[in-house]
């Protein structure tokens, strides 16, 4: 069964003089455990397209159901547990916490659910030493390197063991080594059955994902 | 959860000096100005030695007769005459005790000198020992009995004593009042001149005034509980009305009698609707100056919270994201905003506390060298209404701005955009 | 410039409201001090028509022993009073001494009486005028210095041919007798018939003050109409004495005097009790009305507070601001802007807003004395008609707040103005 099934999506910004399509009429369906790449030029959308499956934006038009459960009537409350449990995400410019420190930042979904700090801090320390930057938990973002803060990020995003990722240009800030490390930790992770989305414009690294999707002025093209 | 909100609170204060500083100064001069008015009033009318009953205890220091043919005020005077003390008032049944005082300029040549010394006496009956608790360190008071003899005694304070008999004993010794002598039967403590209504130099049966009952005398009904207030004051209106009846064709106008916390804004109005105006534009008037107080700091935090929080968009918009629900969001922000809140009203409660002491004479109307009971100043109904200054302030500031950020839209926090 | 600054502030208005707001706030607030100020010190502080610095009450005693009924006494009062001014003329320093009857500026008594202008009778129809009576020595004139249009005040009795009356006017103006209600233009009095204690008096006015006498506090809703002490009305305890003390021997005064003439001062059952300043009386009376010394302070407290507060936030916002349009600036540098413009565009943005506070503000300040809000308050208003303050006050509020409130704006500015002009193109171009 598909774990996210997006139907007949469409999204109109609209202002007093303009109306933009950014989407139109998509759909969509990612399998369970598979590593999709969205490609496609700046502005074609596929940014939009990753915020909706995520429930971080709601369509103009269409469904997007995910785990067999339609999400489009769904109230504040209840998207923000379903994103709490489900979901995890991963930004090109990182969106660490300046004021948190490491530990925290990745702690950060699991103060959304019931768990005690003890539980809480087990946790981190058991993602944070999956990415290998236990050593740095007292640091604050502004002491690390981009690729360091990708990991924590990703780290963040796996700590409530979610089944889908949200990578929106994971690699973007960073350098080519320091991508490697990155996509050598998200293969690592859909190895392990964790559905990924991931939006990129390179060419190298969409096509060593398992299915690519490309984007053109909102449509999907292929 | 909330530990990890005081530390991100705590951090982001370290992490922008200058911002903080300003915020933290803000409302602590906010706080300071809250507080000094509140405490002020506190002090004003809290219950302290020797005053330890003003809370029980009503005044009455205004006899205005109006002629109602000629409709012009017949007379005016700050103080009760003597003859209508003893026919109309001493007979009331409701209250605990009747103190009748008369505050007069006295010239003192203590025994054995000839030093001459202008001191304010108070001449009392033997209630107003038992109404105000003064502490004796030597002797004791006059008594009912010495009273009403009208006995020349004398109880000193303890500055007088020591001024006027140096380290000698005064007990036993006398002392020319206004020419005639008088015994010191006792010495009591020091008090704080804020205790207006007791305070004198010495004190001295009033009876034992040449021509008493030609004097003015000041009033404190001593209620058993305050639900007898309103009896009491039926009593006196009925005494009014007694008086008006025996004297036509006058009007009598008692102006009470009046609450502690009433009478302070009674300068000695001489009738009731003055004194129920000035009552009434007291109460308009603090609303106003706390709504000043409160509004435009408010003003002033509001934009710095506002300007702070879209700096921190992207964090709300990644909390959300994983999963924080609004009023989750809503709470954050208001508990972060309170940490700078309070810490700016402790430090606004210890500069209205330098306020108050360095501006005594001009909030007080005491003298430089007058002691404040240090019981007003740290109490229980301070601390509680700092809180109070601090938790309204706080929302007023960061209420809206709070509010806004929970509800935007997650892509256009992550977006840092919010120019809809 | 000024379109694109306004443009500029359009569209930051979100956070601009807030600033906007508190400007409007505190520009009522400083427009209402400063009124208030203005009006205190243009009137109510205000003392022209006599002069009560260097000025002093002698309070006497009376013995115990005495009684102030006795005959011997009463018969001897004139001789006592001439004794005490004698001892006391002698003293360095005193210029004048004067006895009176409930007369004396803030001494705190005032006795009214009944004035019949130009008819010789009270008959039905003549109107009668309620003043306040009053009876005075020879030296009250030279003591309190009341000016009067002509003349010098009262000649000693002995000298004096008619019965001696000196009127003051009721208004600032200084142009009617009588009362708010009933008043008739001073000069068109020729005679007034008034009550005193040996009798009433007929005559025409012997002197005109020119200014009312204040009464406490107020200026006095009533006339006075002083008449000569007669010598039954002399009683050391029961007079007011005032003294007028030259400027350079007014050091230590009461102190001195009391020490040195307090001997001398027994005179028969009477003894000296204290000297007061005049100062004093009016300081305790005053203060307990809306136009005190205490209230003038509260108002500079408050003013100080508001300044304080705009001061903070101005710096604070503007602090913001610079940070997150750090990209915004370094571009207009790169493009071609001067640091110099770049502290000018901050400067002139809060400027802006001030000048668009104070439109609003003074718009609403100006309908609010028209209503009677203030007043419900406690807020003390006074009949500006009636003082004559026209809308050159106004216009004066609205320069002096703006002032300040511009020259705390640059002031908190500057730094956060400075700062921004200091950025560098290509490292604000750099960041995300």
């Amino acid at each position: 069964m598909a774990i996210i099934s997006l139907e007949n999506i469409t999204k109109i910004y609209r202002t007093k003089e303009v109306e933009t399509v950014a989407l139109e009429n998509v759909n969509l369906e990612v399998q369970q455990g598979e590593f999709l790449s969205i490609m496609g030029p700046s502005g074609c959308g596929k940014s939009t397209l990753l915020n909706i499956a995520g429930l971080l934006d709601q369509p103009t038009e269409g469904r997007v159901i995910l785990d067999g459960i339609e999400t489009v009537a769904m109230r504040d409350g209840e998207l923000a547990r379903f994103r709490n449990r489900m979901l995890g995400f991963v930004f090109q410019s990182f969106h660490l916490v300046r004021s948190l420190n490491v530990l925290d930042n990745v702690e950060l979904p699991l103060l959304y659910r019931k768990s005690t700090a003890s539980e809480r801090k087990r946790r981190a320390i058991e993602v944070l030493t999956r990415v290998g930057l236990s050593h740095r938990m007292k640091h604050f973002p502004s002491q690390l390197s981009g690729g360091q803060c990708q990991r924590v990020a990703i780290a963040r995003a796996l700590i409530g063991a979610p089944q889908i990722i949200l990578a929106d240009e994971p690699t973007g800030n960073l350098d080519s080594h320091m991508s490697q490390e990155i996509m050598d930790l998200l293969f690592g992770l859909n190895k392990e059955g964790t559905t990924i989305i991931m939006v990129t414009h390179d060419e190298r690294l969409a096509q060593r994902t398992q299915r690519v999707i490309r984007f053109f002025d909102g449509r999907r093209i292929q | 959860m909330y530990r990890i909100y005081l530390k991100q609170a705590l951090q982001t204060l370290k992490q922008n000096p200058f911002i903080s500083i300003i915020s933290i100064l803000g409302t602590a001069l906010a706080i300071m100005m809250i507080m000094t008015v509140i405490v002020t009033g506190e002090i004003q009318n809290a219950s302290f030695a020797p005053e330890i009953n003003r809370d029980r205890t009503l005044y009455l220091h205004t006899f205005t007769t109006w002629d109602t043919i000629t409709n012009i005020q017949n007379s005016n005077s700050t103080g009760i005459p003597y003859s209508f003390c003893k026919n109309y008032i001493l007979p009331i049944k409701t209250p605990e005790l009747i103190v009748e005082t008369d505050l007069c300029q006295t010239i003192v040549k203590p025994e054995g000198s000839n030093d001459i010394h202008l001191l304010e006496a108070l001449g009392t009956d033997a209630d107003f020992w038992k109404l105000y608790s003064f502490t004796f360190v030597q002797g004791k008071p006059y008594s009912q009995e010495e009273f009403e003899s009208g006995l020349r005694a004398a109880v000193l304070r303890e500055r007088t004593a020591r001024m006027l008999f140096k380290d000698e004993n005064p007990i036993g010794k006398s002392m020319e009042v206004n020419f005639l002598p008088y015994r010191i039967v006792g010495v009591v403590k020091e008090i704080s001149p804020l205790a207006k209504e007791s305070n004198a130099a010495f004190w001295i049966p009033y009876t034992s005034l040449p021509q008493y009952e030609n004097d003015i005398f000041r009033i404190m009904l001593l209620a058993r509980d305050k639900s007898d207030f309103p009896k009491i004051k039926q009593e006196i209106a009925d005494v009014e009305r007694k008086y008006t009846l025996a004297n036509p064709p006058l009007v009598l106008d008692l102006n009470g009698p009046l609450e502690h916390r009433h009478e302070l804004l009674n300068p000695g109005y001489p009738h009731k609707t003055h004194t129920e105006h000035a009552i009434r534009v007291h109460k308009r008037k603090t609303v106003l100056l706390f709504s000043l107080l409160l509004l435009v700091p408010a003003l002033n935090l509001s934009g710095f919270s506002l300007s702070r929080l879209r700096k921190r968009l992207d964090e709300i918009g990644i909390r959300k994201a994983f999963g924080a629900r609004r009023h989750v969001i809503l709470i954050h922000v208001l508990f972060e905003n309170l940490i700078t809140t309070l810490i700016g009203g402790v430090i606004g409660l210890l500069f209205s506390y330098l306020a108050i002491f360095s501006l005594r004479r001009w909030l007080l109307e005491i003298s430089a060298d007058g002691t404040i009971p240090g019981q007003v100043l740290v109490s229980l109904p301070v601390f509680l209404a700092v809180f109070a200054a601090c938790l309204l302030l706080n929302l007023f500031s960061a209420g809206i701005p709070a509010y806004r950020v929970a509800r935007m839209p997650i892509v256009d926090s992550l977006m840092q955009n919010d120019k809809k | 410039m000024i379109r694109h600054l306004f443009t500029i502030i359009w569209n930051e208005r979100r956070s601009n409201t807030w600033i906007l707001l508190e400007y409007i706030v505190v520009f009522c607030v400083l427009w209402f001090c400063c009124d208030y100020t203005f009006i205190a010190l243009r009137t109510y502080m205000r003392e022209d028509g006599f002069d009560i610095s260097h000025t002093y009450r002698i309070e006497m005693g009376i013995r115990p022993d005495y009684q102030s009924d006795d005959s011997t006494i009463k018969n001897q009062a004139y001789f006592y009073a001439q004794t005490l001014e004698e001892r006391v003329k002698r003293y360095p320093g005193i210029e004048a001494i004067s006895f009176a009857i409930c007369a004396f500026p803030y001494f705190g008594c005032y006795s009214s009486g009944e004035a019949i202008i130009n008819s010789d009778s009270s008959g039905a129809d003549t109107p009668i005028y309620r003043i306040r009576a009053a009876q005075v020595s020879s030296g009250f004139s030279d003591v309190f210095r009341i000016k009067l249009r002509e003349g010098n005040g009262f000649k000693p009795e002995e000298e004096s041919t008619q019965p001696q009356i000196i009127i003051t006017p009721f208004d600032h103006k200084g142009k009617r007798f009588g009362n708010f209600y009933e008043s008739v233009d001073i000069d068109s009095i020729k005679t007034i018939l008034t009550d005193q204690r040996r009798g009433q008096i007929l005559a025409p006015p012997s002197g005109i003050a020119e200014r009312p006498i204040k009464e406490i506090g107020v200026w006095s809703p009533l006339s006075f109409v002083y008449t000569p002490l007669s010598r039954e009305g002399y009683d050391l305890y029961w007079n007011q004495i005032a003294i007028r003390v030259a400027p350079e021997a007014d050091h230590d005064f009461p102190e001195r005097f009391i020490k040195e003439m307090r001997d001398q001062l027994n005179i028969g059952p009477y003894y000296l009790v204290s000297v007061v300043p005049t100062q004093k009386y009016r300081q305790e009376n005053i203060d307990d009305l809306n136009y005190g010394e205490g209230q003038l302070f509260s108002t500079y407290v408050i003013m100080g507070f508001v300044i304080i507060n705009v001061f903070l936030g101005i710096l604070g916002s503007f602090w913001f601001r610079i940070q997150s349009r750090r990209s915004e600036i370094g571009l207009r540098i790169a493009l071609g802007s001067s640091k110099r413009k770049v502290q000018q565009l901050v400067v002139g943005e809060t400027l802006l807003l001030l000048v668009l506070a104070a439109a609003i503000g003074t718009t609403i300040c100006l309908n609010l004395f028209t209503t009677n809000l203030i007043g419900t308050l406690g807020i003390p208003t006074i009949d500006r008609n009636e003082w004559g303050i026209g809308k050159e006050q106004d216009l004066l509020n609205l320069l002096i707040v703006f002032g300040f409130l511009s020259i705390t704006s640059i002031g908190a500015v500057l730094y956060p103005a400075r700062k921004a002009s200091e950025i560098s193109p290509s490292e604000a171009l750099r960041s995300e």
